[in-house]
């Protein structure tokens, strides 16, 4: 089992920090517009 | 048989991404998911929080196994790990579940547009599942693949053009960030919902969790998805394509979900039907609660044109400051009376008992459709759900096809046959699954919900599913023995949860995935499956 978990993070690339990136960045912009239009709707 | 069942053409990364993509979206997504955005806001895009991880974990762990084994389908896997018996109870269980879900991917558009234009249902059925049926059996997965694409082009260029006419018709003066603020003040804009409250469907934890296990499910085991990444003839090439749509998927749905947050602005300035779906609405009428239907609406008609003015005062081209406060509280104050008619009608029409199915969400957008769109969009938007019913289905029963030669007849019938035999063995069983999918979707009116059965069937058994994979893939002391008895006992809990308890479905597929990985463990250490360990 250990072995297969170090395996899972010798196999990772720049593609998937990319998309874990970007990702992180979408939930984090939800955030922000949650909160905006909680405070500023009409 | 290669090219017919992984595909033969050399299929770019984005082509695969573009057809992970045409296969999760069927047409209910473009008909339904604007409705979902138009009553309850954006915090349906939490589902999809999870997805991007889950593609992570597939592209590491189930891609580089699938291609270097070589296989045409994702349960060959769990025979070279286990046994035949597991390859063959997933590999049914897979069948069951697809095979039902291809019949509502016809059924669910057809029934809808039925409806609303008046076509002939079964004239629909055949016309949709016959012209599928036609290309995936002359095509096999290359067939798949190409139509996937230019009906992907045709979905995104149908609702762009769709999201940009829906601006232009607003009041002179209206923004799209107008707009937006216009529907916060109806609650659309709580995208995030933080509560742990396990019985809210849909937030932040229940995405990221729920949501993950899921997509890791739906992806990585279910043939009709794991054909499609397979088609790339690398692991970079599939690896590449399943990043696409972890990068793009989020956005393709926000964007979906705020063009339903467009028309429900639009509707904020315009008067809308009180109820969507028009078939029932007119059974309704058709009774004594006529009257009291027609007072509703009247209401709720008058309450649209007071809002519409105050919002003009706000927004419009001569926006007046004076008071804009008290302007503000009073669209809220209309919005809500305006949702409590809504609320009101839905309860009268469900006290009606003539109808089950109050729910009209999937009815909102093509109802918006076809009264305030020109003719020449109304066309091309027909044509987005014709072509997204199309690739979900033709990817459907191209894995069925697939699984059930190369799983089954390949495996146990015919093992010494030529190539050619099973390329036209895997033919015939695209034209009987299609058949299968035509009369599921003729009888659909038989059953009430459905839909939601098959999403209810899809949890049932993908947790397990996903939990045998995940045990082959991480634990390579479990043996085929165990772990089979461990699935066996985990669906009967997944069973029991369901139908005795009041658990969420989505929740079923994490707990069927733990209790596969759980109970293969705590088996593997009693005697009898402690030999046949691999």
């Amino acid at each position: 089992m250990t072995n297969k978990m170090s395996n899972l993070f010798s196999r990772w690339n720049k593609w998937y920090s990319f998309a874990l990136v970007i990702n992180i960045a979408y939930i984090l912009l939800f955030m922000v517009m949650t909160y905006y239009y909680q405070k500023h709707g009409v | 048989m290669e090219s017919y069942l992984r595909g033969g053409g050399d299929i770019k990364w984005w082509a695969v991404g573009l057809s992970v993509m045409a296969t999760q979206a069927s047409a209910i997504t473009f008909m339904s998911t604007p409705g979902q955005a138009f009553h309850d806001g954006l915090g349906f895009i939490q589902f999809y929080f999870g997805l991007p991880l889950a593609m992570i974990v597939i592209a590491i762990t189930f891609i580089p196994i699938f291609h270097k084994l070589k296989v045409y389908t994702a349960y060959e896997y769990l025979e070279q790990r286990f046994d035949y018996k597991t390859r063959g109870l997933t590999a049914l269980l897979f069948l069951i579940q697809r095979g039902m879900a291809a019949g509502i991917t016809i059924y669910a558009p057809a029934i809808i547009l039925s409806t609303i234009l008046g076509w002939d249902l079964h004239l629909l059925n055949i016309m949709l599942g016959g012209l599928v049926i036609m290309y995936t059996v002359a095509g096999g997965t290359d067939a798949v693949n190409v139509t996937q694409k230019q009906q992907m082009f045709v979905i995104m260029g149908g609702m762009f053009f769709t999201f940009y006419y829906i601006l232009t018709l607003f009041p002179q003066g209206i923004s799209f960030a107008d707009a937006i603020e216009i529907s916060a003040a109806g609650d659309k804009m709580k995208i995030i919902d933080y509560s742990l409250d396990p019985t809210s469907r849909y937030t932040l934890w229940s995405g990221l969790t729920g949501g993950f296990f899921l997509a890791l499910a739906y992806f990585g085991t279910d043939q009709s998805q794991v054909q499609r990444y397979l088609s790339g003839k690398s692991v970079k090439i599939s690896t590449l394509g399943l990043m696409f749509n972890a990068i793009l998927k989020i956005p393709m749905q926000f964007f979906i979900l705020l063009t339903g947050l467009l028309v429900f602005v639009f509707y904020q300035f315009n008067a809308s039907p009180i109820f969507f779906n028009q078939s029932v609405l007119n059974k309704i009428n058709a009774t004594d609660a006529k009257h009291e239907i027609s007072i509703l609406q009247a209401k709720k008609d008058s309450i649209t044109l007071q809002k519409s003015t105050i919002l003009k005062e706000i927004y419009g081209e001569n926006a007046a400051t004076i008071n804009y406060d008290e302007k503000k509280a009073k669209v809220r104050l209309l919005m809500q009376e305006e949702k409590a008619i809504v609320n009101h009608t839905k309860e009268y029409i469900a006290q009606s008992k003539m109808v089950v199915e109050t729910n009209d969400k999937d009815y909102v957008f093509i109802a918006f459709i076809l009264k305030h769109l020109p003719q020449g969009l109304i066309g091309l938007l027909l044509a987005v759900i014709f072509s997204a019913a199309m690739s979900s289905t033709a990817a459907e029963l191209n894995a069925l096809a697939s699984t059930t030669t190369v799983d089954f007849y390949k495996r146990k019938w015919a093992r010494t046959k030529e190539e050619d035999h099973y390329v036209k063995a895997t033919k015939f069983f695209t034209l009987i699954w299609g058949l299968i999918a035509i009369a599921f979707a003729s009888i659909g009116t038989l059953f009430e919900n459905l839909i939601q059965l098959v999403n209810i069937v899809g949890s049932v058994f993908y947790g397990t599913i996903l939990g045998i994979f995940l045990t082959g893939f991480y634990s390579k002391n479990i043996s085929g023995n165990a772990v089979f008895v461990g699935a066996l006992i985990a669906e009967t809990i997944v069973l029991l949860t369901y139908f005795f308890t009041d658990t969420g479905y989505l929740w079923l597929n994490l707990i069927g995935c733990i209790c596969v990985i759980v109970c293969s463990h705590v088996l593997q250490l009693i005697k009898p499956f402690e030999k046949k360990a691999s």
